[in-house]
């Protein structure tokens, strides 16, 4: 299945905020870490340094026993791991573990090396790294150690044991060790939370703009993408709902106008090429008809010529004579409907064409005591047209509002004038009539050849010759008709000639 | 001496050819027949024929070549082209090519009779030439301004003026109808094309003529005088006896079809003398 575009939306978003989160995670975890191992450190450095003067009294009286109970007190806090004093040479003369007593520890061991790296005598102060340092030990627990040395004073030499020489600069050193679990365990927790968190924040952020993803991007475009294959698939009636003013919304109007576009085009075209195909059948069928048509004809009408007085068979020789040249005309209709040619264009005024159509019927017009009401107008630019072909074209529908009027009123308006169609302006020109209308049922057939209520009168080529003449000059033709009120006819042409019209000074 | 026929028929399709010569038979004509241009060209030597009805489409030959070989060898027979409408702008081109006129498929039996009269009259009468109005009537009388004029043969005329035409008859009618009984004339806001009959002449003899338009376009008006007077068209061809006045359409290209006589009063009808009364005495 193809990725729709709502999850790819989804899926970067997703992308940034783990990104956006995790970091934002580590460096939280990282920051708590460091919150707590400095406190530690610092509790450690106190405990030391508590330790340290708890005892010194102690010391300064050489109270052994008193400096034992002491550290052993200290010695039962629970996060302390360890308390060892060492003497100059490295053994353990004081610790709560009594075991440790008495043990000596190698000065390249865990914890003395920072201070005994260059050899067995200290090198003075402290690394840099400070007194602390970390370690695992055997169980696999990170502790952390601070050492801290006993230094030498007056006090020490001068009171009464004379255990210190004055000389000496360190007595002993203090190493507290004490246990990093806990804090582990709370940065391991504190990590898992913001985890935890960052994982339901994505959670609810991805929802969240599912949902609107859903409701402003997915619905629109899925209308859309329905619309297009709507449309692919040949329904160019299908409208996509527009019921907003963003971008998609104008995508929406932009696409409805399109295919309201489309399907007028296409109706010209279908229109256009069933006229052409109507065309090349006719001259084809009436290459083959002539000669059998010529013999019913010629025998026929000989046929009439010999017979007698019996008038039942003069009746049905004539009725075979009559509908033989009905073929005959419905033939030549075809063929000189096939016969239409490319426009021929000029720069024309359509006043002027009008003008001149209405001259020519005028005569028509007058007998049939039929008044024209005109409404051109006078500062029409000129267009690139058949002047014959639209005169053709006017005249037509001229002859046709004459033979729809019946009634009373009387009368044909013709107007002429420029109206923006589609972003472009078109010349408009209107002949309405006040006949008897066409019925709705006949609408969508009034241009297709031999399509006709005038019975014997007319050919039915007409309006099909309209259409060929305006659809040739890159223009249309619309109808609108009330039945018992009249109809209009609205030709709409282009300013500009359309590049394939046909035009052999353009090609 | 050679055998004498009033119409040689020529014509591949069986049953319009039985048709065709059984009708001109029954008219009291003498018909000689052939079904294509060699057969057609061996019957004319082998005869005298005072006119020829030809089917354009034949196979091998066409119509068109029996009529150039005729318009040289034999000028004054008439020769009467049938065609298709299918073929309308070939019939119209055979006009230059000399032809009398043509009668385009389907016809009947009083469309037929009449364009085989009129060109039997004109063969009787010694008028005909294919390429030269032997009766030039419009260049000799008649018309107002004969420079103006332009022919389909001679068989109808286009007075041009501007975007506007009057047409009439030219030659092959006047004298050569008989008696006119009924003239049918479009009315104004019909669709005329090029080379299609806008005008019928019914006459006593129970035929009919039909003339075809010289030029395409929409009709503006027709001769009433001439509804009440039909043998205007048989008297005056070329003034009061115009038939149609027509706005033009497309005329650059269907201007080809057309004649003009320039210096025809030098041509033929100054070589024929005698015409010139005999023109209006019929």
């Amino acid at each position: 299945m193809k990725l729709r575009i709502i999850h790819r939306l989804l899926a970067a978003v997703v992308l940034a905020s783990v990104t956006v989160f995790g970091t934002s995670a580590w460096l939280a975890s990282r920051a708590q870490q460091t919150t707590l191992f400095t406190r530690v450190e610092r509790d450690a450095v106190l405990l030391s340094d508590t330790i340290k003067s708890s005892t010194r009294q102690a010391m300064l009286r050489n109270e052994r026993d008193m400096v034992h109970r002491i550290i052993d007190l200290i010695g039962t806090q629970q996060e302390l791991r360890n308390i060892r004093i060492f003497n100059k040479d490295g053994m353990v003369i004081y610790s709560p573990d009594a075991q440790l007593i008495g043990t000596k520890v190698d000065k390249h061991s865990e914890g003395c090396d920072a201070c005994h790296r260059t050899g067995d005598t200290a090198s003075g102060e402290p690394p840099a790294g400070g007194r602390t340092r970390e370690f695992v030990d055997a169980a696999g627990i990170r502790q952390l150690g601070v050492i801290s040395a006993i230094e030498n004073e007056p006090a020490c030499s001068e009171s009464g044991c004379h255990v210190h020489s004055a000389t000496q600069r360190v007595l002993g050193v203090l190493d507290v060790t004490m246990s990093l679990a806990d804090v582990d365990q709370e940065v391991a927790r504190g990590r898992s939370y913001t985890l935890l968190l960052s994982f339901l924040a994505v959670l609810a952020i991805s929802l969240l703009l599912w949902v609107f993803f859903h409701r402003l991007v997915g619905r629109p475009v899925a209308r859309l993408l329905a619309a297009t294959n709507a449309v692919a698939t040949g329904n160019l009636d299908h409208r996509i709902p527009v019921t907003r003013n963003d971008e998609l919304g104008q995508l929406a109007t932009s696409f409805n106008a399109m295919t309201v576009r489309l399907a007028e085009a296409r109706h010209q075209i279908y229109q256009s090429n069933k006229l052409a195909s109507l065309g090349r059948l006719a001259a084809g069928i009436a290459h083959e008809i002539n000669n059998p048509l010529t013999g019913v004809l010629t025998y026929s009408s000989f046929l009439l010529k010999r017979t007698g007085s019996d008038p039942e068979v003069r009746q049905d020789l004539e009725t075979i004579v009559h509908e033989t040249k009905r073929c005959r005309e419905i033939v030549r209709g075809l063929l000189d409907f096939a016969r239409q040619v490319p426009p021929k264009k000029s720069l024309i005024d359509a006043n002027e064409i009008m003008q001149r159509s209405l001259q020519i019927v005028d005569n028509q017009l007058r007998v049939q005591n039929i008044q024209v009401t005109k409404s051109l107008r006078s500062d029409l630019p000129r267009i690139h047209a058949d002047p014959n072909q639209l005169q053709q074209v006017l005249i037509n529908l001229l002859v046709n509002a004459a033979d729809a009027i019946t009634g009373d009123k009387r009368e044909i308006r013709v107007a002429t004038d420029l109206r923006p169609r589609n972003g472009q302006d078109m010349l408009e020109i209107t002949v309405a009539d006040t006949g008897m209308g066409i019925p709705e049922k006949n609408l969508g057939k009034i241009f297709e050849p031999f399509f006709t209520t005038k019975e014997h009168k007319g050919t039915g080529l007409g309006l099909s010759v309209v259409w060929g003449i305006v659809s040739e000059h890159g223009g249309v033709v619309e109808v609108n008709s009330k039945v018992g009120q009249g109809t209009t006819f609205t030709i709409r042409l282009p300013l500009e000639s359309p590049a394939s019209g046909g035009d052999p000074s353009a090609s | 001496m050679k055998a004498s026929f009033d119409v040689l028929l020529v014509e591949d399709d069986p049953v319009v050819h039985e048709a065709a010569a059984r009708i001109l038979t029954r008219e009291g004509l003498s018909v000689d027949r052939a079904e294509d241009v060699s057969t057609a060209v061996a019957r004319l030597r082998a005869g005298q024929h005072q006119i020829v009805l030809t089917d354009l489409m034949l196979p091998g030959f066409s119509g068109f070549d029996l009529l150039d070989r005729l318009a040289s060898d034999r000028p004054q027979v008439p020769v009467i082209l049938i065609t298709g409408y299918a073929t309308i702008e070939n019939a119209l081109h055979a006009f230059k090519h000399g032809a009398f006129d043509f009668l385009p498929k389907p016809f009947d039996v009083a469309e037929l009779l009449g364009v085989v009269r009129r060109a039997l009259r004109c063969a009787e009468r010694r008028w005909w030439h294919p390429t030269a109005p032997v009766r030039d009537l419009a260049a000799a009388n008649g018309a107002a301004r004969p420079e103006r004029l332009r022919f389909l043969g001679q068989h109808s005329w286009a007075a041009i003026d501007g975007g506007t035409a009057v047409f009439g008859v030219a030659e092959s009618f006047p004298g050569l109808l008989g008696e006119i009984r009924e003239l049918r004339l479009p009315a104004s806001g019909e669709c005329l094309t090029q080379g299609l009959s806008f005008a019928e002449i019914s006459t006593a003899d129970e035929s009919i003529h039909r003339v075809w338009a010289p030029l395409g376009g929409t009709v503006i008006e027709s001769n009433g005088e001439i509804r009440k007077a039909p043998d205007l068209v048989d008297r005056l061809p070329f003034s009061s006896g115009w038939l149609t006045r027509v706005a033009l359409s497309a005329l650059e290209e269907q201007q080809d079809a057309l004649t003009v006589r320039s210096g025809a009063l030098a041509g033929p009808t100054a070589r024929s003398g005698g015409t010139k009364e005999k023109r209006w005495s019929f």
